[in-house]
């Protein structure tokens, strides 16, 4: 009799932990910043496909984990036939995607469209709203504050004497302001180029002008797979030799494409770079 | 007015025109720079800003404008001259397009990581392949059949770049298509002066050297194979040609994109400056396909706010005006 209880009482908890376990919503997403997210949020087992994206290696900082996960394609089709819970999306997005993410709703998912985040202070709420839509809102809160943290330890206060920094992109073009890494520069002590001074209105400039007037700090942002010229100006000898030493900066693009816990490795580098400038004027 | 005078006199102006053309666009840019301090600074190798904009954002630039306009021209013309067509140019038959192919597949796949000499290579061996493929097809056909083949080679090339850039890794691949399409300058350095060079001045050296027989030529084949020049095999003056037009411009537009009309236009405009004798057409059209070239570029770098003008365009709005004036002259004729 004492046995049967005992029995009884193992095969409760065994389908309580069943149960827990498949209370865990299946995580969809289509866009890369929350491909990201999920991933540092969610059990391996609760992903049903990221996107395709979230396994190259010069868009995503977490690409070798993604290599462990199923990858989705976005298409309507691909995306009801494998029955998520929660479709996580972008604001901003690719037709397909949007097809994609209407059908879900239709089809009784939970759908979260995630703006891009414009500024540090947007990510910790962005990654509690994704632990909270995919039921892990302890790992979240860790995170988060962890993030909260280390910013404060990180970030520089504003000066108007601060040096400038422009973030130079294949094919000429500059950050503006209102953006993840001008938020970035901003922390960092160092002001945005293209936003100080009489070109405040380009979001793109030639070599030449950019010599001519240089910032103190040239940060090149380097994207994407493969050879194009887009991308093999920012090697052009004229602008080694302009931006030498302490001037120039390389910085993977990855680490800003999204709001991420990792972008702040973005802004220590940014701050190295900014006092390497203060030793060797 | 002696020929020959009138001939040297010609050379000389445009002569003069391209060093005049060749300063100015050292001069001229987005921005303003003190040049005589700039020049200063580059002869002591001191590395200030304005030594950097002018050795080695214009200088290669402009420099790369001569010999691409130059190698265009002349090549124009000897194949005008060789072809006895007066609508024949690296552009039109589809050599430069088959260069840009080359090139593409070159650049963009990698292959240019293993060797500097790739990328010239690339665009040498489309070219050759397009010009083998262009003279296999025309066979003893007129000109109509060269124009028609032509026509077909030069779009199936500009397909296949555009397919080309599609597929390759690069997320700024396919809005490069414009670029190997009609051809631009922008931030070119030294590297591709260097990469270009020996092919052009081999390509050149190859084109003047069958001057004498283009003007056997305009006597039909056989009086000029009774002159003593040979035509076919290994040395004729058909593989002078081919070779040197497709090595010289195989090697341009491996660096600059197919930049189209010019080797139609600048023998056009001369040609009744200098009399109808191909031979003295060749020197002229070198030197005038590098003025307008030089020119265009300048052109493209001050009018152009906002993204740049591909220097092509430019090119082919002036190049195809000049065709439909032919049109209409044709017409005139006839009736």
């Amino acid at each position: 009799m004492k046995r049967a209880a005992w029995v009884l009482l193992a095969g409760i908890v065994a389908c309580a932990g069943t149960a827990q376990a498949r209370a865990l919503p299946r995580v969809a997403s289509l866009n890369l910043c929350a491909d990201q997210l999920v991933l540092m949020l969610a059990q391996p087992e609760q992903i049903v496909g990221l996107s395709p994206l979230s396994r190259d290696c010069w868009d995503s900082v977490l690409c070798e984990q993604a290599r462990h996960v199923p990858v989705i394609r976005q298409s309507a089709e691909n995306i009801v036939a494998a029955h998520p819970d929660v479709v996580l999306g972008s604001t901003y997005t690719a037709a397909s995607a949007a097809v994609a993410m209407q059908a879900a709703r239709e089809s009784g998912a939970r759908v979260l469209a995630l703006p891009p985040a414009t500024g540090l202070a947007d990510i910790p709420a962005q990654i509690m709203q994704v632990a909270n839509a995919i039921g892990a809102p302890e790992r979240g809160r860790a995170l988060a504050e962890a993030f909260a943290t280390r910013l404060a330890a990180l970030s520089i206060p504003r000066h108007p004497d601060d040096p400038t920094a422009a973030i130079y992109a294949a094919n000429g073009f500059v950050t503006y302001a209102g953006s993840l890494p001008d938020d970035v520069l901003a922390h960092a002590g160092l002001r945005n180029y293209a936003t100080v001074g009489r070109h405040a209105q380009s979001s793109r400039f030639s070599m030449e002008v950019l010599i001519a007037r240089p910032p103190d700090l040239l940060v090149l942002d380097r994207s994407g797979a493969g050879n194009s010229m887009a991308q093999s100006m920012l090697d052009h000898p004229a602008l080694r030799r302009a931006f030498a030493g302490s001037h120039h900066l390389d910085l993977p693009a990855r680490l800003w494409l999204c709001g991420l816990p990792q972008t702040l490795d973005s802004l220590a580098l940014l701050r190295d770079a900014r006092r390497n400038l203060e030793k060797s004027p | 007015m002696k020929p020959v005078s009138a001939n040297f006199l010609l050379n000389g102006v445009l002569a003069v025109a391209v060093a005049g053309l060749f300063c100015a666009s050292l001069m001229w840019g987005e921005t303003s720079l003190p040049f005589m301090d700039a020049l200063g600074d580059m002869a002591a190798g001191r590395h200030t800003a304005n030594a950097i904009i002018l050795g080695e954002l214009r200088l290669p630039r402009s420099l790369l404008a001569i010999m691409v306009g130059g190698t265009l021209g002349l090549s124009g013309a000897a194949l005008q001259g060789y072809l006895r067509n007066p609508l024949a140019d690296p552009g039109v038959l589809g050599v430069s397009g088959g260069a840009a192919l080359g090139a593409v597949l070159v650049f963009y796949t990698g292959l240019m990581q293993l060797s500097i000499v790739a990328l010239p290579l690339g665009g040498l061996v489309g070219a050759l392949a397009a010009a083998a493929i262009l003279m296999g097809l025309v066979g003893q056909g007129g000109t109509l059949v060269l124009l028609l083949a032509g026509a077909a080679l030069s779009s199936f090339t500009a397909a296949l770049t555009a397919l080309a850039l599609n597929l390759v890794p690069s997320p700024y691949a396919s809005f490069e298509i414009m670029h190997w399409l009609m051809g631009s300058l922008t931030d070119r350095t030294f590297t591709h002066v260097w990469i270009s060079l020996p092919g052009v001045i081999v390509g050149i050296a190859l084109m003047f050297s069958a001057a004498r027989a283009l003007d056997a030529l305009t006597l039909g084949e056989d009086v000029a194979e009774s002159l003593g020049f040979r035509l076919r095999g290994p040395w004729g003056i058909q593989t002078r040609i081919v070779l040197g037009a497709a090595l010289a411009v195989g090697s341009c537009v491996a660096v600059s994109g197919a930049i189209g009309f010019v080797g139609l236009v600048v023998p056009h405009l001369l040609r009744s400056l200098t009399g109808h004798q191909p031979s003295r057409l060749l020197l002229p059209s070198l030197l005038g396909g590098s003025c307008l070239l030089v020119l265009a570029d300048m052109v493209v770098r001050v009018v152009a706010v906002g993204p740049e003008l591909q220097l092509g365009v430019l090119t082919a709005l002036v190049g195809a005006p000049i065709f439909f004036a032919r049109v209409i002259m044709l017409k005139r004729n006839a009736s």
